[in-house]
């Protein structure tokens, strides 16, 4: 093999393609066409993007100029927030018992809400029959339910009421989580949102066991909150704490919504229940 | 695929880089030839944006970039799709130009960038009509016709076949180098690498193309 052979088959090579075309104008109008499909490509994508871009700049620049974009952009933040916890309480409702991890790190909170109310409950007027005399009781409270009230049967709906009031409690808990675990300051954006209100009233029903401070918490929290995310809750507690505290009618009256279904299924169960157990028609 | 161009070094270097391919040096002093006269008022109408330069450009170089298509890629429908791609891209890659060579210079570089997968399309398609035609399903080749058997032709079809035998950088620096007949410098600054890579990748490819050649018992 020589170099000879290499140079003789380029030169066949070249002599073989000479660069003619049967029809060089057939391409060139290939060409001329592809382009001018791209050009007229391109300028449709202007047309559309141009009016789209000029309508996001003009709202925008109308909106800072009315002074609404600041507020628009201030309530994201408060968006996002209040969106976070209806999330999390739609994701409880259907799953129990991975919620609970998550949102109960507390080992001892658990129990104790429910075993609070146990032991308060028969303290109320009356309330157990086992129980000493109401006058053993060491509040001082009015004792409005009368003693001869199917107790045990309201104590039993107030159990079941907070057995799945805790079992649904990422609602609750929430707030509440990091102080059970001790941190008492989480830097949540959402304290605006009232987070802290309903917190300590929370604190004081279920960590105090002070039912009259979440009451004054909760009525709190619901005046100046009428539209919280935690209203349904805050209102629900309440009745909790005015049938802590004896004050039965409040609690009927508290109850009652909750019962009737004016909030859908929240609670409904339990507040019939314990309609029914206080001897008041579930539904009015 | 755009192209960017940098310049580097002292020397006046121009950089074309594409983003998919290898960067591109063009040097002024290995390529002589300078545009002909008016191909700048056209380049320049390019530049703005007006598309019947293409069309004007195309008639000036279509022969040579075909040319250069049909010798690299021995394959004449493949090589009609790469002068159409070269040209339909030139609006968006004439920016890159500076005009310190000649613009077939230029679109010769372009062609050889843009040529990679249109190797492999013909390499596929002449595998395909060789088994087809050991298959007795295609007609009789070419060379065997009368008419058109020549010499030339089949020798041409013999180094077409054996420059599917290297890798893309050795067949362009081979069909630059031997077809063409550009010195080493003038590849080096087409391909965008050092003369002295062109030269080992001309070493390489001759090396095994008489191998190949060898093995199929070619003289």
């Amino acid at each position: 093999m020589t170099h000879d052979v290499l140079t003789k088959l380029s030169s066949a090579l070249a002599g073989e393609h000479d660069g003619a075309h049967p029809a060089p104008d057939a391409t060139r109008a290939r060409i001329m066409a592809r382009l001018a499909a791209e050009q007229q490509k391109k300028k449709r994508r202007w047309i559309l993007w141009t009016p789209l871009f000029a309508l996001g700049i003009g709202s925008t620049a109308l909106a800072a100029s009315g002074g609404s974009l600041v507020s628009a952009l201030a309530s994201l933040p408060e968006w996002f927030t209040s969106h976070a916890p209806s999330q999390e309480s739609s994701g409880a409702s259907t799953t129990v018992a991975p919620a609970r991890p998550r949102s109960e790190p507390r080992p001892d909170s658990e129990p104790k809400e429910p075993q609070t109310l146990r032991e308060e409950i028969p303290k109320a007027p009356g309330a157990a029959p086992a129980a000493p005399a109401p006058s053993d009781a060491p509040r001082s409270e009015p004792r409005e339910i009368p003693p001869s009230r199917p107790q045990p049967k309201a104590t039993a709906a107030l159990d079941r009421a907070h057995e799945t009031r805790s079992q649904n409690a990422p609602v609750l808990p929430a707030p509440q989580g990091p102080q059970g675990a001790g941190a008492a300051e989480t830097p949540r954006p959402a304290e605006s949102l009232g987070l802290d209100v309903y917190r300590k009233a929370h604190d004081a029903q279920f960590r105090s066991r002070d039912c009259r401070a979440a009451l004054e918490g909760y009525a709190a929290y619901l005046r100046q909150y009428p539209s919280g995310a935690l209203r349904l809750e805050a209102s629900y507690n309440t009745a909790l704490c005015e049938l802590e505290l004896g004050l039965v009618d409040r609690a009927r009256r508290s109850l009652a919504p909750f019962a009737r279904g004016t909030y859908g299924s929240y609670r409904q169960a339990e507040a019939r229940a314990l309609l029914e157990a206080l001897g008041a028609p579930s539904s009015e | 695929m755009f192209f960017r161009m940098n310049t580097s070094g002292p020397s006046g270097h121009l950089v074309f880089e594409m983003s998919s391919l290898p960067t591109m040096t063009m040097d002024a002093s290995p390529m002589s030839v300078k545009s002909p006269a008016g191909e700048e008022s056209v380049i320049a109408r390019l530049l703005s944006g007006q598309l019947s330069a293409v069309g004007e450009l195309y008639d000036r170089h279509h022969e040579a970039v075909r040319r250069f298509a049909q010798r690299l890629l021995g394959d004449a429908t493949e090589a009609e799709d790469l002068v159409q791609e070269v040209f339909v891209r030139l609006p968006r890659i004439a920016g890159s130009y500076r005009g310190e060579s000649s613009f077939r210079s230029f679109l010769i570089g372009v062609t050889a960038q843009l040529s990679r997968h249109h190797v492999r399309a013909a390499q596929r398609r002449r595998s395909l009509h060789e088994r087809s035609a050991a298959a007795g399903m295609s007609e009789r080749p070419e060379a065997e016709r009368p008419d058109v058997q020549s010499e030339r032709q089949r020798l041409a079809k013999i180094l077409t076949q054996a420059l599917d035998q290297l890798s893309f950088d050795h067949r362009v620096a081979f069909v630059l180098s031997e077809v063409e007949q550009h010195t080493s410098r003038e590849i080096a600054v087409l391909v965008g690498v050092p003369e002295g890579t062109v030269r080992t990748r001309l070493l390489h490819a001759k090396k095994r193309l008489r191998a190949y050649l060898e093995q199929e018992g070619l003289p």
